[in-house]
């Protein structure tokens, strides 16, 4: 009996002090999303860059090169 | 192929429609627990993100909107709980029948502060039960739990609210 008013008055209580929220989406999330898929892309690091940069440089000077990468890869 | 076969193959298009549709729906229940809707935005991305990764678990028989709303509660509670805060409350609450608008603004904070003391997961429950008057049983399948631990859940967190609101809650 104590519980079931203690439970209505708590209820009671909670109900005047939440305000009902709006629960009704006011914009489409999708860009959103959109830009979290994006931010999870794996971004290749300026080092990586240059170090293709390097062997492709020394392929086009070096063109025998390219048989001993390719045999090490 | 329906599209959430689609879907579980990484079918990106499938994804888009699917939050296009479930979106609201997923917001609408976030904002119910967490009641802060840039938060509910953010959280209802990363819900999406967490099903999308997670897609090749998908059971294509099983519903969508009820796998996205039990991964959304877990992140609702695991916001809830970076986000709480520590609050003392003074001994000598407001009565709870007061008729002066000072007093029971007083009081309605009170009890907010009370409320954000509860363990998130006892929060949660008493949210959409108490506050939201959802049912046993959407509350328990959004938890993954069964209806029965809501309800001993719900009476908990009345009994610390009694604790932690001692002389105030209506008697007069």
């Amino acid at each position: 009996m104590n519980a079931r008013r203690d439970h209505d008055e708590v209820r009671q209580a909670l109900r005047e002090a939440f305000p009902p929220v709006d629960t009704a989406l006011r914009r489409d999330l999708w860009p959103l999303m959109q830009r979290r898929f994006h931010a999870q892309r794996p971004r290749v690091a300026w080092y990586d860059w240059a170090l293709a940069g390097v062997v492709g440089g020394a392929i086009v000077v070096f063109p025998d090169l390219f048989l001993v990468l390719v045999y090490h890869l | 192929m329906n599209l959430l076969q689609r879907f579980s193959q990484g079918d990106q298009e499938a994804f888009e429609a699917l939050f296009k549709q479930f979106q609201a729906e997923v917001y609408g229940w976030i904002v119910r627990i967490v009641r802060d809707s840039g938060a509910a935005e953010d959280l209802t991305v990363e819900t999406f993100w967490r099903v999308y990764r997670a897609r090749g678990r998908f059971d294509c028989e099983a519903s969508f909107g009820a796998w996205a709303r039990r991964i959304a509660t877990n992140l609702a509670i695991d916001h809830l709980r970076r986000r709480r805060p520590e609050v003392d409350l003074p001994e000598d609450l407001p009565n709870g029948t007061s008729a002066d608008p000072v007093l029971r603004r007083e009081k309605h904070a009170q009890i907010v502060a009370a409320f954000r003391r509860l363990p998130p997961k006892l929060r949660v429950s008493a949210t959409l039960s108490l506050i939201e008057g959802q049912s046993h049983q959407e509350i328990a399948r959004a938890l993954g739990t069964s209806a029965g631990a809501v309800r001993v859940r719900v009476f908990r967190a009345v009994r610390l609210l009694r604790e932690y609101l001692p002389r105030s809650g209506g008697r007069s």
